[in-house]
Order: structure tokens, then sequence, then C-alpha cells
């Protein structure tokens, strides 16, 4: 297991560094001149002069070529400095850290929500199968993995802060502020993840060992806990690199709609503010992290079924 | 784009074709079919806009801000004074447009890269299949973020971004069922009678995963609708006054307070053309599921309603999978596609 750990993270490493020289290429090449904008800021007037920019270029280091920025970039990584935001003129190291535990909040509160709304819906919708609530929970599953996040944050702030004036419109202050941007993030990972329980468990329902267990005379409900959930969390497990996923890219929109100051929103201001360093930085990181995540979800998988070989056999 | 990750992962494994038999059994399934006639009727209606909206959607009129609803405006009019209904429909051409034309884009682009990875080998797959296994590093929604905030905003732009970063899953499909078809004998005997490498590949092997290809682009088509909108919500789409479904809910962002329901109308025009596209979607995965066969119990696919009686008795899945199947495969091939992949 070290040792299929130690080569996935191996492998990890150049395909990042292809990603980081990727956006770096992209962020160097991309219309709009952050040296400008950053000559303007700091004259405070409108039209920032020739001389002005050239001096601005030489300040970020922008007059130097391609691969010497690069590789000053690479060098800078490899000594764990992340290099200064052009916006904020402060270490961007600094500045990932000041907000990361807000995005962190919102994350494992989304995630804790896909379980604990996602796993038990799906457990009693096989149970009621053929009932009409599971009837209900499908129509209501579908609806929720329909609807855009974007639009679900805005009923949620018109209905229960603008109207009913219960939780906070947007901002982060208390466990308050916390709800709505939660729901946005989890509602459609957890509508999918309590359909794939279902149907797994189903499936799983047909087994023999399941009509052993019942006919030794255990409940229905000791059954599925029991002896059935294990078994249907599999494809539930394959899921959860695709539900790290969503949360990576609903964090963004949601920070941005409910004011939530984490990385997402974030991201979204060094690229309309072009500051290199710092979008760099901050894709590296959910790269990073999304790799990282799909190896621990493989690894949960090997954990949960034995079957499953992470190493190659040995010859 | 959570439920067709699985989706195309499975596809690569199982390799089946489309056939007309299919869509005889696609207009049996209630629920797809509604799926199908609420896009038809949104797309025939985002047609004909100019003759069933009365109002010019970008004609402003400053005595009539947000208007309720009345005979001459049916859902009202905007900050401006726009009728909802007109840049409503005249939306949909835009919104649509975008969501249909970035997956042609994306689902060429992913064929062509995908057939040229498995039949030229070498180099060629070694630079494509590492730069899918780069740009999968990521979410796709952070990287257009990236992608389209660099390159600006703008209608061209945002298509072009969705199609940048929507190919790699598609080339991985297609080339997981190239390696397949590859191997059948008429490849093997187009290439014995001297047919050229890409005479082969267009083809022979190309019509081959055509039809799941394109099945799979329509189960997309749903989450590609709500990169669009949404990256178009976050200012990367088309600028104002073009009306937009994500741009008008950017715009009626301002009005939370003084007209909430100028959100709900391009907000349920998203949701109900992304639920139609997972309707239709959720039927034509079944179609392409080996496994979905009337005798197999307790399988019931995704979100799908299914009406199907059950057998009284549970049987093991059986393997009627094969009228799917080309008729000229291998039993074990058959045996070996209708299974469940085990390793990682």
């Amino acid at each position: 297991m070290a040792r299929y750990l130690a080569r996935r993270l191996l492998i990890a490493i150049p395909t990042l560094l292809a990603l980081s020289f990727l956006i770096f290429l992209l962020v160097t090449n991309a219309p709009g001149d952050p040296a400008e904008e950053y000559a303007r800021k700091r004259s405070g007037s409108q039209e920032a002069t020739a001389q002005d920019i050239r001096n601005a270029q030489k300040e970020l280091g922008l007059d130097r070529p391609f691969f010497v920025q690069y590789g000053s970039w690479i060098k800078g990584l490899a000594t764990g400095d992340l290099g200064e935001s052009f916006a904020k003129r402060r270490p961007v190291y600094d500045v990932l850290k000041e907000r990361i535990t807000a995005t962190l909040e919102l994350t494992t509160a989304a995630l804790l929500l896909i379980l604990v709304v996602g796993l038990p819906l799906g457990v009693m919708a096989a149970m009621f199968h053929r009932h009409w609530t599971d009837q209900a929970f499908r129509v209501a599953a579908l609806m929720a993995a329909s609807i855009p996040g974007f639009f679900l944050a805005y009923m949620l702030i018109v209905q229960l802060a603008t109207e009913m004036k219960l939780l906070p419109v947007a901002g982060r202050q208390g466990w308050e502020s916390l709800i709505m941007p939660a729901i946005v993030v989890a509602i459609t990972p957890a509508a999918v993840i309590s359909r794939l329980l279902r149907a797994s468990l189903l499936e799983v329902f047909t087994e023999d060992y399941i009509r052993t267990a019942r006919s030794k005379g255990l409940g229905s409900l000791q059954v599925v806990l029991r002896h059935g959930l294990r078994n249907a969390s599999i494809p539930v497990v394959t899921y959860l690199g695709t539900v790290l996923g969503a949360l990576l890219e609903g964090v963004v929109i949601t920070e941005f709609i409910f004011a939530w100051p984490g990385l997402g929103l974030l991201t979204l201001e060094a690229i309309s503010q072009r500051d290199y360093p710092l979008i760099q930085a901050a894709v590296l990181m959910a790269g990073a992290i999304y790799l990282v995540g799909n190896l621990l979800v493989d690894v949960l998988y090997g954990l949960l079924d034995p079957r499953i070989r992470l190493e190659p056999a040995a010859r | 784009m959570s439920t067709s990750e699985a989706v195309l992962r499975q596809a690569g494994e199982t390799f089946v074709p489309v056939r007309r038999r299919m869509f005889r059994r696609l207009l049996k399934d209630r629920t797809a079919v509604l799926g199908l006639v609420i896009i038809a009727v949104v797309v025939v209606a985002a047609m004909l806009a100019p003759w069933i909206a009365r109002h010019d959607p970008v004609q402003t009129n400053f005595s009539n801000r947000f208007a309720s609803i009345s005979r001459s405006h049916p859902l009202g009019t905007d900050n401006l004074g726009r009728d909802v209904f007109a840049r409503l429909l005249h939306g949909a051409r835009l919104s649509l447009g975008m969501a249909v034309s970035a997956t042609v884009g994306i689902t060429v682009l992913g064929v062509i890269l995908g057939l040229v990875a498995a039949m030229y080998g070498r180099l060629a797959e070694t630079v494509i299949m590492r730069s899918v296994d780069v740009l999968l590093a990521l979410p796709t929604l952070i990287l257009a973020l990236v992608v389209v905030g660099l390159l600006g905003q703008g209608l061209r732009n945002l298509i072009i971004t969705i199609i940048l970063v929507g190919w790699p899953r598609y080339a991985r499909l297609v080339r997981g069922m190239a390696l397949k078809v590859r191997e059948q004998d008429f490849v093997e005997a187009a290439r014995a009678v001297g047919a050229s490498r890409p005479r082969i590949m267009f083809r022979h092997v190309a019509p081959n995963l055509l039809g799941p290809t394109v099945v799979f682009s329509t189960i997309d088509m749903g989450s590609t609708l709500l990169a669009v909108s949404g990256l178009s919500f976050l200012g990367f789409g088309v600028g104002p006054p073009t009306p937009e479904w994500g741009a008008m809910l950017a715009e009626a962002r301002s009005f939370l307070d003084r007209a909430p329901v100028l959100l709900l109308w391009p907000g349920l025009a998203i949701t109900l053309m992304v639920l139609a596209f997972n309707l239709a979607g959720d039927g034509l995965r079944d179609l392409l599921d080996p496994r979905t066969v009337e005798a197999t119990p307790g399988l019931e696919r995704g979100l799908k309603i299914r009406r199907r009686q059950r057998p009284a008795t549970p049987t093991p899945a059986p393997l009627a999978a094969t009228d799917l199947l080309i008729e000229d495969e291998p039993l074990e091939a058959r045996q070996g596609s209708s299974g469940q992949s085990g390793g990682v």
C-alpha cells in the first residue's frame, strides 16, 4: 500500500508541474497587462505613463523572458515561496492562509450535509422501494440535480433572508451565515449520492447473504445497516472523487454569491485583477487537492473491497 | 457533469453501437419522451421567438419599469422596462445555441483526438493522453474559469473555453472504444486490402463509435448548459443588453429586493432545460447500458422513473444484452462487456 501511494504521488508531481506550466503560459499570454493596472493603482490616476508601466514591469519581474519568469517561479515553489501577490503586495502564502479557513469551513459543512442527508435518504428510498415515498424521493432528487446552484442560492436568499429574515443575506458571521452556502454546495451531490446508494442497495438486496441474514430473523433495518450498507457503499465511494470536484467547483460560484471570503472568491478576484502569482498558486492548490483527494478515494475503495488490489500482483 | 462522468467511464469498457430498434425502445420510455418533448418545444419556441414574442427583447421603456404580468407583457417587464417574455425566448436562442455549439465542438475535437491517439499510437498517443491527464487534473469548471477569465468576456471566448476544457473526457472515451474496434476482424481486413490509416480511422472505426459518442454528448448537454450559464452568470458571457439566461440572472441580482421575480424566470428556464436534458439523457443511457434489460431486477438506473413490471422471482442478470451488440463479436467479449469492471 505504501509503495502504491508513493508511486501515485510521484506521478502526480509531473502532472501538476505540467498544469502549472499550462496556466503560466495562459496567464502570461492573456490580454490585459497587470503592470499597467499596478502602475495606475500606484500613481492613483486613471492613466499610467509608459515610463510608469515600464517601472512597474521591472518591479513585478514581468520584463524578463517567459522561461526566466517560469524558472524563477518554479525555483520559488521548490523552496516553499509562492511569490508575492501583485494586487495585494503581500506574500501569496499569507493571503492563501488567511482565506483557506473559510473555504474549509464551507466544504466541511457541505460534505457533512451531503453524507448526513444523502445517505439516509438513499437507504430510505431503497427500503421503501415500490412505495410512493420512493417515487417522491426520486422526483425530489431529480429536481435537486437539475437546479443550478446560482439560482437556488437566490431563491434561498429571497425566502430565508429577505422575506423571513431568518438568516443573514451574505458574509461570514457566525454559524447562521454558513447554512445557505452549505446547502447550495451540497444539494446536487447529496441528490446523486442518495440515488447511487439506493440503486446499489437494491442490487445488493438480491444477494444470497441478505436472504440468509433475513432468514436468521434479523429485522429489515438491521439487515440493511449491517449487511447491505458496506457492500453497497462501493459505487458511492467511487463517486466521492466526483463529489470533491463538485465541492471545488461549487465553492467558487457560491462564495461569489454569498460574499464568503474563501479561496473561490479569492480566485475570482485574482483572475479579474490579473494577479498572476495568486492565480498560479490558487489553481495549483486546487489541482493538488483534487489529485490527492482522488488518490484517497482509490485507497478507501481498496479498503472497503478487499477484492480490489491496488498494487500489481507479485510475479 | 457528475452523473455523466460515471457513464463515460463505463462506456470506455462497454462498447455498444446504437440501433434503430433502440429508438423505438426510447419512445416507450415516458419520462425520456417528456424530456425530449420539453426540449423540442423550447427549441421551436426559440426559433420562432421573433414571431411569438410581441416585443423587442432589447427595447427599453423607462415609463414601464418592473411592470407586473399583463396581457401585453406575459411575464412583466424588467428594470429597464424590457419585456421579460421576449428576453426569455430570445435568450433561449443564445443559451441553447451556445450549449449546442460547445457540445458539438467538444465532440468533434474529442473524437478526432481520441481516434488519432488510438490509431497512431506512439508520440501522438503520448502527447494527447498526457494532455488529457493534465487537463483532467483540475475540476472542469475551475479550469474553464481561469481560461475564460484570461481570454476575456465574450460569446466566442466562452464557447472556445468550454470546448478546450471539455474535450479530454471525450478523447479518453473515444480512445477506449477505438482500441477495441481496432482489434476487430473487419479492421484487419481493411488493412489487408491496403486501406490507408486515415481511411481505416474514418471509414471503418469512427462509424462504430459515433453512436455512443453522440448519445453521451446528449447526456452531457445538461451540464454543458449549466457550465455555459454559470460562466455567463459570473460575467464571462455576452455583455448587456443581449438577452441570455445566465446574464439575465446576473442582471436581476441587483434588483433582488425590488423584484425577486426577475430572478425566477431565467432561473426556472435553466432548471427546466437541464431537467429535460437529464430526463432524456437517462433514457438514452438506459438504452446503452447492456445491464438494463427487462428481466434484470433491482437495477433501476439513476434518476429514471421506471414503470416496467418487475418479475416475481429475481433471476440472475441474463445475457440478453446481445441484441445491443454487434453480431460478429465473439461470445467471450459479450460476456465481458455485460459484467462490471473490477480493478482500479
